[in-house]
């Protein structure tokens, strides 16, 4: 039999997951330019050599405490060995050009205990941005192997396939999870909670609340429980701050990028509702006026057609 | 002083998240205490108001907005 892997696709919302998966897998999902496209799990076959690999696109989320249904499917497929989709690999992908807050997902999962890699995304954008990012210092912070790529552009993507076949053997160990003095004294209830499970594994089930316990004396809901949760997140952003202050330069750029131009005029408190009511006013123009040249040449054309066959076509009882 | 208050291209650091739901939703993106956070652009009802912090364009309710206190002096 051939050997099957599940490889799941995590990352932030509209960081170009979709684009990846359809890049990867050379299907026509639908991707869109905007957050929250994808909102179900999305799975795809990969046929290599040896081996078949079954592609999961995951929905977007920051943070692997979910605060949407969408979010929460994700959170499920990382942290419950027994999902069907449970990855043996996970491809994080960031949004180089933003990566400050890509990175928290990637540290919570890294601390899962999945083998993983990061795919920088959009990558082709950061000269444009002044942006230089040296990978071998993520890498060596991360502890996962760190490529760049180009998922619109299809740069990269062969690099990371070869990396995806091979898979280090080694499981990650809980680089990133320190918990605090509070959070250390209830750890082992949550621990015994939720199975024998893996500390940050059992943090995550109790932090998201994926099952009430009463034997734990903190709730996660409760303001104790929740200063808990924002104090280990924000423990790992001065992480992720630290180690972004060494691998990534940013020159100043004197001209400003073209997005923020265009935000000047369209998220004006005028223009902006001025230039929105033209555009509509034009697809409105557009259907209902100007569709009629088109409309009258398609059925112009088809009435010559029709006369020109009759003409053509030999005298028969099928061209009367 | 809030966030709410502050006027369009001003700059303020964040001093306090009062709501500790908000607190938990903005802590995801790595907004925290000490951020320094610039009004982007306001609606034409005033409502909502979008921020840059660093790298971040956050568009935020009048509503949560108030419920950040704001320190100026730095």
């Amino acid at each position: 039999m051939r050997k099957e892997i599940t490889v799941a696709l995590a990352g932030k919302p509209n960081c170009g997951k979709s684009t990846l998966f359809n890049e990867l897998t050379g299907l026509n999902q639908k991707t869109g330019n905007f957050p929250g496209v994808t909102v179900e799990r999305k799975t795809g076959i990969i046929e290599t050599g040896e081996e078949t690999i079954r592609l999961i696109d995951l929905p977007g989320a920051y943070s692997i405490f979910p605060r949407s249904e969408d979010e929460r499917i994700t959170t499920k497929v990382l942290t419950d060995p027994s999902d069907k989709d449970y990855p043996d690999f996970v491809v994080l992908v960031a949004d180089a050009t933003n990566l400050r807050n890509c990175l928290l997902l990637a540290l919570q999962v890294i601390d899962l205990g999945h083998k993983a890699i990061l795919a920088l995304n959009m990558s082709d954008l950061l000269p444009g941005k002044g942006i230089e990012i040296q990978s071998e210092i993520l890498s060596d912070f991360l502890g996962i192997p760190v490529v760049t790529i180009s998922g619109l552009k299809g740069q990269g993507i062969k690099n990371l396939k070869s990396q995806i076949q091979q898979i280090s053997s080694q499981a990650t160990p809980e680089r990133f999870f320190r918990p605090g003095e509070k959070l250390s004294v209830i750890l082992p209830q949550i621990i015994s909670a939720f199975g024998h499970g893996k500390p940050f594994e059992s943090y995550v089930k109790w932090a998201s609340g994926q099952k009430a316990v009463e034997a734990i004396s903190i709730q996660p809901e409760s303001d104790e429980g929740e200063a808990l949760i924002i104090g280990e997140t924000l423990d790992k952003y001065s992480l992720i701050d630290e180690v972004l202050a060494k691998a990534v330069k940013r020159k100043p750029l004197f001209r400003k990028a073209l997005t923020q131009k265009i935000d000047r005029w369209v998220l004006h408190p005028f223009w902006g509702y001025l230039i929105f009511i033209v555009i509509l006013a034009c697809m409105f123009q557009a259907l209902f006026a100007w569709a009629e040249y088109p409309m009258g040449w398609i059925d112009s054309g088809f009435g010559h057609l029709g006369k020109w066959i009759q003409d053509t076509l030999p005298d028969a009882w099928y061209s009367r | 002083m809030n966030l709410a208050q502050l006027g369009k291209g001003k700059k303020g650091r964040i001093l306090e998240i009062r709501s500790s739901k908000l607190k938990k939703a903005l802590s995801d993106f790595g907004v925290l205490p000490g951020a320094e956070i610039e009004v982007t652009a306001i609606a034409l009802t005033g409502d909502p108001i979008a921020y840059t912090i660093g790298e971040l364009l956050l568009t935020l309710r009048k509503q949560d907005a108030k419920q950040i206190e704001l320190d100026l002096s730095a």
